[in-house]
């Protein structure tokens, strides 16, 4: 009896310990932080860069609000990379910001947040398709967490419209 | 009138004169002759000057070319992947330490230069090396990493006085793409030749090197009295120079025109080029030894090679050692010859002390000292022989075999051999286990690949895992049994069916090829009549699958293995749904990439990035991913593969793997037990694997009595993930009683809790009375998670 109890409390502790990976910071702070690219000024010989898109990498800098458990220790490790990777796109070496994501990612595989990160590295990559597949991808690691679906839709919606499909951006 | 006389005066003034002429015709023709030897040789001197002039411009132009342009070839560097280390990292003390020796850092009593480490219990202290990534630089740190049962608990950097919460190790060669000559080397500038060295190699080598101007002849005048005396040749009387121009542009062999060709272009390469430049370019070329098929060319490399350590921090009898081996690097071999070696050392450390470079008492030390070689480390042999393979053929694609084998490019792949060495220990136990007269013809593959990211972390292409060998793993076609069914379910799922939809499973037939019926038979030889669909999978029920697949089409099935990401052009043939489809593991491994991945494709690959020389990106591989499967039809199948394993065929997996890790997979056997096959997934990796004859002979092996226990075995010893599918919104969960096609509320005998996509649940709902309610069926999925 006790051991089918400690089972569910190991389980129940487990799911928790998992959603809350994804839901972590964005749940508290809804309102979309700026653009890396939004800080930075951009010349007129510069190409253009979308705007709209919000990153998860400032938001996740923000303190994080305790949960029934804390985050797993390598949580600072892969906040470090998304620091990293931010620094790396606003001096738009957007094949380093991918290699770091990519590391956070084996740190922390199937978190719903760096794969949104990864939709709108793309997105600055111009890569409006694999934007719009990332996004779906983090979509479905994310649950039902409304933020991180909010902000893909965003990932989507304008890589839609870039893509020139504006039926299909009027979805999201 | 008396006759006249002839004038004897006249007559030998004449004779004189003819004489005189004789003479003088003899001496014109001398001198005529003279004149044209004189001629002759002028214009041989001139024509001779101008040849020489014009070869020597060729020479010239051969120096220039090669020593302005690239002067070595280097071959592809391949590295694993490189560990990350931060707290929470699952690896035992034990596998670090493994790890850290695959890198070739060497152990020391206190590590204190790059490349050592010591252990200490549950701690190691690590020195990790500079090392230059596609994304950046790693600087070097001095660390101290503390592990617990589960993994890296804290890791502190002395240089900054703090604990860190990330760093990289410079990742493992894993081998390397030699061109045809087989020459690696590590190349050094100027700056980064220790003196030492220098000194030691000049007091043995050439002494004047700095004063002649490419040849030596009082040096070759020495020797030659030296060898005159010895009645043998025992010194030589080439200048380093000299040397260098043998070894870098002429053959070995000993001819006049050789001598020649090596005196000018050696004055030719003093004139062109300073003493220093000279002498770095001799450090870099020399040959130093053999690593089988590998030449060790160049001190820095020799410096890896025999002692594991960069060339800055060898000691002065190390460096005595491989200065004495550029007189004989394979006589002198001081891993196979150690006495020979140890007097050649010597003989170097007595001319330094000779020469004044060391003092006595500093000679006694040294030459008292052992050699000090590293335990013997091949590169030529790489310890991942089929993955390294794959990754070759990769890049056959997309470089040319020049670019491989001279550019000195950096491949950087996704091994990591963590998982690689479980693999391999798997795969050996298992077909030991099975006795040596069934294990003597018994092969095997393995593919590993991340469930998240699908980089592939290892593959096992045989069970000797020798380079050369056959890779099964990407190589062998073998039918893929029962592996082919989440696909044809999947078809079924996209049109309609549920996991509760009755099938037959009884015995029928159809036209297969050329007419010819094919006759599918259970397993078991059995028939079970009316079965719900799950079951039908997780019993892997031949003649209930196949019935489905005739329903819903042969030609959609294929359609569907092709949005898994296999490319097949089989052709719609009904015994494809019992697995006549041929498939390498690797296709296997993509096929079940995209199921763990719930639906998104992504390819398969091996390789991070390539880099040339100046570490520059040539290629970088993006992620690519792509929605190709429906969510909610891909969450019903994998959910079936989990009652597989927990309550189907792949039962016996939990002998391995706890239940609660919930794996789903899939076992796969065919005809007469020639293939045995396991796929599955847990939530961080997936793998497949397959055992079976090279010759095509029965191995006797079922997917559940062979593959399976390897996978189990492998995936023991690996954080494979407790398996968390995301349920999309379109998905629910209901109690069922499939033989009825009715929903229940309450709790009911032999209910089952399955997934519907929202609206093709059953629409009859039963409510079962506190009477009817008993302990349920211990076998649903949800029951055996909370019991």
């Amino acid at each position: 009896m006790i051991k089918t109890y400690l089972l569910i409390v190991l389980i129940i502790s487990f799911i928790n310990g998992c959603s809350s990976i994804e839901r972590s910071p964005q749940d508290a702070h809804s309102s979309p932080a700026i653009a890396p690219v939004d800080e930075r000024s951009i010349g007129d010989n510069e190409i253009q860069q979308p705007r709209l898109i919000t990153t998860a990498a400032v938001e996740y800098r923000q303190p994080i609000k305790k949960k029934k458990l804390s985050p797993p220790p390598s949580r600072q490790a892969v906040l470090d990379l998304l620091e990293q990777a931010k620094q790396a796109i606003e001096l738009y070496e957007y094949d380093n910001a991918e290699a770091l994501l990519k590391r956070a990612l084996r740190i922390e595989p199937g978190n719903a947040w760096l794969w949104h990160n990864m939709a709108v590295l793309k997105f600055y990559q111009q890569d409006y398709q694999q934007a719009i597949q990332q996004a779906l991808k983090s979509n479905n690691l994310g649950k039902n967490n409304l933020q991180l679906k909010k902000n893909n839709s965003k990932v989507i919606k304008q890589s839609y419209i870039e893509l020139g499909e504006t039926e299909k951006a009027q979805q999201y | 009138m008396p006759a006249k006389r002839k004038n004897p005066v006249k007559k030998n003034a004449a004779k004189k004169k003819s004489a005189r002429n004789r003479k003088n015709a003899g001496n014109s023709f001398k001198s005529r002759l003279g004149r044209f030897v004189k001629k002759m040789l002028l214009w041989g001197i001139f024509i001779g000057t101008i040849i020489l002039s014009f070869y020597t411009l060729y020479l010239n132009n051969i120096i220039k070319d090669k020593f302005e342009g690239r002067r070595w070839s280097i071959p592809a560097k391949v590295y694993a992947r490189s560990l990350e280390i931060y707290p929470g990292l699952k690896i035992t003390v034990k596998q670090f330490e493994k790890e850290l020796k695959l890198a070739a850092y060497r152990k020391d009593r206190q590590p204190s230069t790059q490349g050592s480490f010591s252990r200490n219990g549950q701690r190691i202290e690590v020195v990790t090396r500079q090392f230059k990534f596609p994304d950046g630089d790693e600087s070097s740190h001095r660390l101290r990493i503390q592990f617990n049962s589960t993994g890296i608990s804290s890791i502190y950097d002395h240089g900054q006085a703090r604990k860190i919460s990330l760093v990289r190790l410079d990742p493992a060669i894993i081998g390397s793409i030699h061109p045809r000559l087989h020459e690696d080397r590590l190349l050094l500038n100027q700056d980064e030749i220790p003196q030492k060295l220098k000194n030691t190699l000049l007091a043995v080598e050439d002494r004047h090197f700095y004063q002649h101007y490419g040849i030596d002849p009082k040096g070759i005048a020495r020797a030659m009295w030296t060898n005159i005396k010895a009645g043998s040749a025992v010194q030589g009387g080439s200048t380093l120079t000299q040397q260098l121009v043998k070894n870098y542009f002429l053959t070995r062999e000993r001819t006049l025109v050789r001598k020649v060709n090596e005196a000018i272009m050696s004055l030719l390469l003093e004139y062109h080029y300073s003493k220093d430049d000279i002498l770095t370019a001799y450090i870099n070329e020399v040959y130093l030894g053999q690593d089988g098929r590998r030449a060790i060319h160049g001190f820095a490399l020799a410096s890896e090679y025999y002692f594991k350590r960069p060339l800055s921090q060898l000691s002065q009898p190390q460096i005595a050692l491989l200065v004495g081996l550029v007189k004989g690097p394979s006589y002198y071999n001081p891993r196979n010859h150690e006495k020979r070696a140890l007097s050649r050392r010597n003989t170097v450390l007595k001319v330094m002390q000779e020469q004044g470079l060391i003092k006595q008492k500093q000679y006694e030390k040294a030459a008292k000292s052992s050699l000090g070689i590293s335990r013997r480390w091949s590169l030529n042999n790489s310890p991942f022989p089929a993955f390294l393979g794959s990754v070759k053929n990769q890049l056959n694609e997309s470089y040319n075999q020049n670019d491989l084998t001279d550019n000195g490019l950096r491949i950087f792949t996704t091994l990591n051999p963590q998982v690689q060495w479980a693999a391999e220990a798997a795969l050996a136990s298992q077909i030991k286990n099975l006795g040596k007269k069934r294990a003597k013809h018994l092969q095997g593959a393995v593919v590993v690949s991340h469930r998240d990211s699908a980089e592939i972390l290892a593959i096992v292409g045989g069970k000797n895992n020798r380079e050369g060998d056959f890779n099964r793993a990407i190589n062998a076609r073998r039918p893929i049994g029962s592996l082919i069914k989440p696909a044809i379910y999947l078809t079924a799922f996209e049109q309609g069916y549920t996991l509760s939809s009755l099938l037959k499973d009884s015995s029928f037939s159809a036209k297969s090829v050329k007419g010819k019926l094919w006759k599918p038979e259970n397993y078991d030889k059995k028939e079970h009549g009316l079965v719900p669909l799950h079951v039908s999978l997780a019993k892997s029920y031949n003649l209930s699958t196949a019935r489905l697949g005739m329903d819903i089409g042969v030609d959609k099935v294929l359609n569907t293995v092709r949005s898994l990401g296999v490319e097949t052009d089989a052709l719609p043939y009904p015994a494809v749904l019992l697995g006549s489809l041929t498939l390498s593991p690797i296709q296997v491994s993509q096929m079940y990439q995209t199921l763990a991945d719930q639906g998104f494709y992504s390819p398969l690959h091996a390789i991070l990035s390539v880099q040339d020389e100046n570490n520059e990106s040539l290629q970088q591989y993006p992620v690519r991913v792509e929605r190709r499967i429906n969510e909610g039809s891909v969450y019903l199948v994998n959910a079936n593969l989990q009652e597989v394993v927990s309550m189907g065929t792949g039962k016996g997996l939990s002998h391995y793997i706890p239940s609660q890790y919930n794996i789903a997979g899939k076992t796969g056997t065919t005809n007469e037990l020639r293939d045995s096959w396991f796929a599955g997934f847990g939530n961080n990796l997936v793998a497949v694997v397959w055992l079976g004859r090279d010759d095509n002979k029965p191995a006797g092996l079922t997917g559940a009595s062979g593959a399976l226990k390897v996978w189990g075995k492998m995936m023991k010893q690996l954080d494979v993930g407790v398996l968390e599918q995301n349920q999309p919104n379109n998905v629910k969960w209901f109690w069922i009683d499939s033989m009825n096609q009715l929903k229940l509320t309450g709790r009911c005998r032999n209910a089952e809790f399955l997934p519907f996509i929202i609206g093709s649940e059953p629409e009859n709902t039963k409510s079962c009375d506190s009477s009817q309610y008993i302990k349920k069926n211990k076998t649903n999925w949800l029951e055996r998670l909370f019991n």
